[in-house]
């Protein structure tokens, strides 16, 4: 819609084909460039699926309209919205506050802690960066953006405290990063959750958990952390139902996501080391992920466990749209990245069974997702080095997760800034 | 006592009186029509069937595919610039 949209903006009359299940996102689009009233065609989802006959079909019953729309058409005047800039919120106590944001949908379910000005404050005093500064821009939604100052009120609301934020701001600022497509995979259908990992001595300091339990809730620093980043891109980004948020199912990791690394008991580098501009200490990375799959193998030998984490993720992948045919044609497919997360056991395996380094457990596993058998397709992997293994010290389940990728994205590093 | 909060979303902007759309296409003329598929499965086939019938009802110069480099990111700035320079309309799917 953005698209069609410029090209209007330009003298060129456009018409947009938009999918059925996509017009809420499409109709946010238009309220936020000032032309509510633009038209456009619709046609049932999905597309993808027609075959050539079914095309035709579609093409002959729009045909008339795109004609009427290029042709015949009278420019809407454009809509000028009236600003509120001197709106004040006061409430009788705090309870008050949470519900009146509540109301007026701008949590995401859960109490929020009011963000008063000194708590504000507080937070910006962690930065030398200006209150105003802009850390994330999104073009496709016609350059809607957030500054340091919208970042701290939202990390506030998430429960943190100003020792957060400057992981909070380097996570914005990671995500700001055209690489990490922030807009496609807060707007998808598929609901991708925004994972956070931490790397650092950062992770001491903030207690950030790293060991049994660190992916879930109940660990004040993780899940203020990984809070406040989706409380931004709700809020401030308007990734929210009935604008840009499509989500069909969603997922509770919506809620945020903040995984801190136990480097100290990982067999391999630092996640944050493992991309090809390596971080060494505090820094933040950040991960898109679709959905996740569980493997638990008791095997003593590390073949055997490499063999089903790769026979599991490629199983998921041809079934879930990730698999070679379907995924292999984008921009973001070189650098698309594959996370995995090793517990305690299968890591002392791998490490002590011939993957001492992180490159020859890369290379097992590539050849594994790639394998073509009668059953599956292979993996839409690049190559071994877009693979990345991080380590939690979750112990007893002999058990690693893989976390599927949103396809239209890079993982991104950022320091963190203290 | 009574608390104060900031307000964690952004105000309505007042729109840009430029942001209009384009005229219609001029009768008796022949157009050159771009088309730009977002790369979702099937948005470059959606497009050729619509340009082909297009072609029947009105003058069509000459027709150009542009594919965006992925799905959500814009046209790269090539195409756009090419866009600009040569279409006189422009058809694009399947959009979101």
């Amino acid at each position: 819609m953005r698209d069609a949209l410029e090209f209007e903006w330009m003298g060129k009359p456009s018409v947009v084909v938009v999918a059925d299940a996509l017009t809420g996102p499409a109709d946010a689009m238009l309220r936020l460039c000032g032309m509510p009233d633009y038209p456009y065609l619709v046609t049932p989802f999905p597309v993808g699926n027609l075959d050539g006959r079914e095309i035709g079909a579609r093409a002959d019953l729009m045909i008339d309209e795109v004609v009427r729309l290029l042709c015949d058409r009278t420019p809407p005047a454009a809509t000028v919205d009236a600003t509120s800039s001197d709106e004040r919120l006061v409430y009788d106590d705090a309870f008050a506050a949470i519900d009146d944001y509540t109301r007026r949908g701008w949590t995401d379910g859960l109490p929020i802690v009011p963000p008063t000005r000194d708590r504000v404050d507080a937070l910006l005093q962690t930065t030398s960066r200006a209150p105003d500064e802009t850390v994330v821009t999104l073009p496709t939604r016609d350059g809607l953006s957030a500054t340091v100052e919208e970042i701290a009120v939202n990390a506030v609301m998430a429960g943190c405290r100003p020792e957060h934020f400057p992981v909070v701001l380097a996570t914005m600022d990671a995500m700001a990063d055209p690489r990490y497509n922030l807009h496609a995979h807060t707007a998808t259908m598929a609901g991708a959750q925004q994972v956070v990992v931490v790397n650092g001595p950062i992770r001491h300091r903030l207690a950030l958990q790293t060991g049994n339990g660190a992916l879930g809730p109940g660990w004040p620093a993780n899940n203020v952390i990984g809070r406040a980043p989706r409380l931004v891109i709700r809020n401030v980004l308007r990734s929210v139902h009935g604008e840009f948020d499509r989500a069909g199912f969603s997922h509770p990791g919506r809620f945020g996501w903040c995984i801190a690394e136990d480097e100290e008991n990982s067999p391999w580098p630092a996640l944050s080391e493992q991309g090809p501009s390596p971080i060494h200490g505090d820094a933040t990375s950040v991960y898109a992920t679709v959905w996740q799959s569980s493997i638990i193998n008791h095997a003593r030998q590390a073949k055997e466990i490499v063999d089903e984490l790769a026979l599991t993720v490629r199983t998921a992948c041809d079934a879930n749209w990730l698999h070679h045919d379907a995924a292999a044609d984008s921009s973001f497919y070189a650098e698309r990245p594959f996370l995995f997360v090793t517990g305690a056991e299968h890591a002392r395996v791998l490490s002590q069974d011939g993957f001492a380094a992180l490159d020859d457990l890369r290379r097992a596993l590539y050849e594994g997702l790639t394998r073509r058998d009668r059953a599956r397709r292979p993996v839409a992997i690049a190559g071994p080095a877009q693979i990345f293994v991080a380590y939690v010290h979750a112990t007893g389940m002999q058990q690693t997760w893989f976390f599927a990728p949103f396809q239209s994205h890079n993982m991104v590093t950022r320091p963190i800034v203290t | 006592m009574s608390i104060s909060t900031a307000r964690p979303v952004p105000l309505p902007r007042a729109s840009d009186p430029t942001h209009v759309t384009a005229s219609p296409l001029r009768a008796g003329e022949a157009h050159n029509v771009a088309l730009v598929a977002n790369g979702k499965p099937n948005s470059m086939e959606l497009l050729d069937a619509l340009a082909e019938r297009l072609a029947s009802r009105i003058d069509v110069r000459e027709v150009r595919r542009y594919r965006k480099p992925s799905v959500s990111v814009a046209p790269t700035e090539h195409d756009m610039a090419e866009i600009a320079e040569w279409a006189h309309a422009v058809l694009t799917a399947v959009g979101d």
